[in-house]
């Protein structure tokens, strides 16, 4: 009897949430607004928030700035549904990030050498709602993730501040991949 | 009325990981890289050897194994892999690999649960029938199950695979074990 095959599942691929980066951006807010929510990419005057499309059950968010090891930043996420013409969001939570170094990119590719990936997530004391977030943070130079359920809701917005927490980055960014 | 069709599910081989069983001493942590990870499985130099699997299903199955004697230790990282591009709606050549630290494992083998001689396991390797959070790690209960009875039962670790592409099972030597290895499916 032959053996059987192993079934080849679709991979998600992990984006570069903004091309460039969060550089000077330190607030962050957003109302309910009859305009829907869009990334900078498409719309450079909302160029202080990352806004991904929802799809598959929820997204995985892995922070990354500049420029050194142990800088941090604060990150802000929601989640936004719309009635009619009307777009709500839905506050998440706040995440303190820390970079490292040991988790810098590479030339060439979608993150460079000069960008590093955090390896500590925190909650920045707003009882993050375990339904929906978990956050894997195990410092010590291993990339941290957070897991993010988006069920019924249409898009995931993330915004920053640079100089939230305590060693300022000066840059803050994050990837995704959608599972 | 017809009674109700059984459907037939995909059933997933056990297969061993490493060919060459691993002798590292010491963990190394993987670092975001442009190069697709494979697994290194020397005959030569066994000390550096981890094994690359690529994923399928929605959770990986794993089972330890190694050597020399019953109680012997030997310790694993399970870590995932996922290709990072710049953009969903471009064909991009820029890439990068990315670790994601999945769990450490601290793995007791049962000398009761050794293979046989001219199978994929030999006499002289056995399953852990214990598995334990390593020391310094809260594996993520959402992820992660471990079901370790000890008592030479089979122990065994279900990580789901929400997505990743790859996975690398890396060692370090523990009390007493001298070689280190792997066997994994999918569910």
């Amino acid at each position: 009897m032959s053996k059987p095959n192993h079934i080849a599942y679709p991979k998600n691929g992990m984006y570069r949430g903004i091309s460039g980066a969060i550089t000077s951006f330190d607030g962050a807010s957003t109302d309910i607004t009859a305009t829907k929510p869009e990334t900078e990419q498409t719309n450079p005057e909302l160029n202080t928030a990352l806004v991904i499309p929802c799809s598959g059950s929820g997204v995985q968010i892995f922070p990354f700035g500049g420029n050194d090891d142990d800088d941090d930043f604060r990150m802000h996420a929601w989640l936004w549904k719309h009635v009619g013409t009307l777009w709500i969001p839905f506050f998440v939570g706040v995440f303190d990030c820390t970079l490292s170094a040991a988790l810098n990119g590479v030339a060439g590719s979608p993150i460079a050498a000069t960008e590093m990936f955090a390896d500590t997530i925190v909650d920045s004391a707003t009882s993050w709602d375990t339904n929906i977030v978990t956050v894997r943070s195990y410092a010590n130079d291993q990339l941290a993730m957070i897991k993010m359920s988006t069920i019924g809701y249409e898009l995931l917005m993330l915004q920053w501040e640079l100089s939230g927490v305590s060693n300022g980055a000066d840059a803050a960014n994050a990837c995704y991949a959608i599972y | 009325m017809s009674q109700p069709t059984h459907v037939s599910y995909p059933i997933y081989p056990l297969k061993r990981g490493l060919t060459n069983n691993s002798t590292e001493g010491d963990f190394i942590v993987p670092v975001p890289t442009s190069t697709e990870p494979e697994s290194v499985d020397s005959s030569a130099d066994t000390s550096a050897n981890s094994f690359v699997g690529t994923l399928s299903g929605s959770e990986l199955l794993l089972f330890p194994f190694g050597g020399n004697a019953n109680n012997d230790v030997i310790n694993m990282r399970l870590y995932y892999w996922r290709r990072l591009y710049v953009r969903p709606d471009t064909s991009d050549t820029e890439q990068l690999w990315v670790p994601y630290f999945v769990g450490g494992f601290v793995c007791t083998l049962s000398s009761a649960l050794n293979g046989v001689a001219g199978c994929p396991i030999l006499a002289t390797e056995m399953f852990a029938d214990t598995i334990t959070e390593e020391a310094t790690d809260t594996w993520d209960d959402n992820i992660l199950t471990v079901r370790s009875y000890a008592n030479d039962q089979l122990a065994m670790i279900r990580a789901k695979t929400l997505g990743f592409e790859k996975f690398e099972c890396r060692f370090d030597l523990g009390s007493g074990g001298d070689v280190q290895n792997v066997a994994y499916s999918f569910i």
